[in-house]
């Protein structure tokens, strides 16, 4: 073998051992980067888990008659486009909690002042009618699971500002319904649950608190349905909204 | 001549509309169950419609796994709103009936308890902030198709 054989075959082979090492690289790393280009932390991976599950919790449970459905500050707060009034879904003296993306741990939200007295006026009864419509207990208490209310920006792929950014909005990805013995049902206002007395309440909640609006809403105004929901539902929607009701105080409805 | 400038425009801006509406899907993955004759297909989209959770993961269901099916014309029978995903993670399990990817969730203690500390036009600004630890999330394919 001559010197020229001996070394095409050495860098052969490296290159071999380098294209499988690289190969072998890439296998490990199949899963890629994340999508908001977020550094990985591989040693906190964790392996297959379950969809969370959410253990029963009392945070609704009753304990002295409410008195108010909403707890509202007295004060409005200025916000990037007008004014707002918090909801401190922390309050256990009022018929309605909540916090973001959580079952049991609360905070709290913002609501544009007529906003507010809207859901004081027209949120329990929209609950409590589908309720009914569901065979569902008469629930005394509701714990929120939202995905925000007060956010300043535009709609989606828009120049128009969204209804969140004027505290016209929230976005509710479960209700926690607690009758007057504390027992506990779940709404969850998905795509996936739509179904049997699970898609009753979804959709007479949202047909209830259309007709809340629509002394002042016309068809075709903005929102003049007061909600958004997912395409399957009565009220229809659009995929975007395959996991939670956004639901609205838009201003055609003062 | 107006008249056919009117045409192309019509014909270039509905173009553009139909790509914003397609070019928001980071990934698409499909999967062939093991046990059942039924086909599914992941799609990881940036739909950045809830605060926080920017991307959308969705399932959607081919019941007639032998028939080739074109997904972009069945509906998400399923979907989550996430914080972070690694687009090109989902994979079917061992189970053969389930699909995991790895995504991070948002950090909600923190936004709830920022909420109650925080003035509302603070509030209005925040973006909550993803955990740092990674987790699998799973669609349950058991549940379709029977």
């Amino acid at each position: 073998m001559s010197t020229f054989e001996k070394t095409a075959k050495t860098i052969l082979f490296g290159g071999c051992v380098i294209f499988a090492l690289t190969a072998c690289g890439k296998f490990e790393n199949q899963t890629g980067e994340w999508a908001s280009g977020a550094a990985d932390d591989s040693a906190s991976a964790v392996p297959e888990t379950p969809r969370p599950v959410t253990p029963p919790t009392s945070v609704g449970a009753p304990s002295t008659p409410a008195s108010v459905d909403f707890m509202i500050s007295r004060s409005s707060s200025t916000i990037a486009h007008g004014v707002a009034k918090t909801w401190n879904g922390c309050d256990h003296s009022q018929v309605v909690t909540g916090g973001y993306d959580s079952d049991t741990k609360c905070g709290s939200g913002y609501f544009l002042p007529a906003f507010a007295d809207h859901l004081n006026g027209n949120f329990m009864t929209c609950v409590d009618k589908a309720a009914v419509v569901a065979d569902y207990p008469r629930p005394e208490r509701v714990f929120l699971r939202h995905l925000g209310t007060y956010v300043n920006r535009n709609g989606r792929g828009s120049t128009e500002l969204s209804m969140h950014a004027f505290a016209r909005a929230i976005d509710i990805a479960k209700f926690i319904l607690y009758d007057k013995q504390g027992t506990e049902i779940q709404v969850v206002n998905s795509i996936a649950a739509y179904k049997g007395a699970n898609a009753k309440f979804y959709d007479s909640f949202r047909e209830c608190w259309k007709q809340s609006i629509s002394a002042t809403c016309r068809p075709g105004q903005r929102e003049s349905n007061g909600s958004i929901g997912h395409a399957k539902s009565a009220l229809g929607g659009n995929s975007l909204h395959n996991g939670h009701i956004h639901l609205s105080f838009p201003p055609c409805a003062g | 001549m107006k008249k056919m400038n009117w045409i192309f425009t019509f014909i270039f801006l509905t173009t553009v509309n139909a790509n914003a509406a397609t070019n928001d899907v980071l990934s698409t993955k499909e999967f062939k169950l093991k046990s059942r004759n039924v086909t599914a297909e992941v799609r990881v989209r940036k739909t950045a419609v809830v605060v926080g959770m920017p991307y959308s993961l969705e399932l959607r269901v081919n019941c007639d796994g032998g028939r080739k099916i074109d997904f972009k014309t069945l509906d998400a029978v399923d979907s989550k709103n996430i914080c972070d995903v690694k687009p090109k993670s989902p994979r079917l399990m061992a189970d053969g009936e389930s699909i995991g990817i790895l995504v991070r969730e948002v950090d909600s203690d923190a936004y709830n308890q920022q909420t109650q500390n925080l003035s509302p036009d603070q509030v209005g600004e925040l973006v909550p902030t993803c955990k740092k630890q990674t987790s699998e999330f799973v669609f349950k394919l058991k549940e379709f198709c029977h």
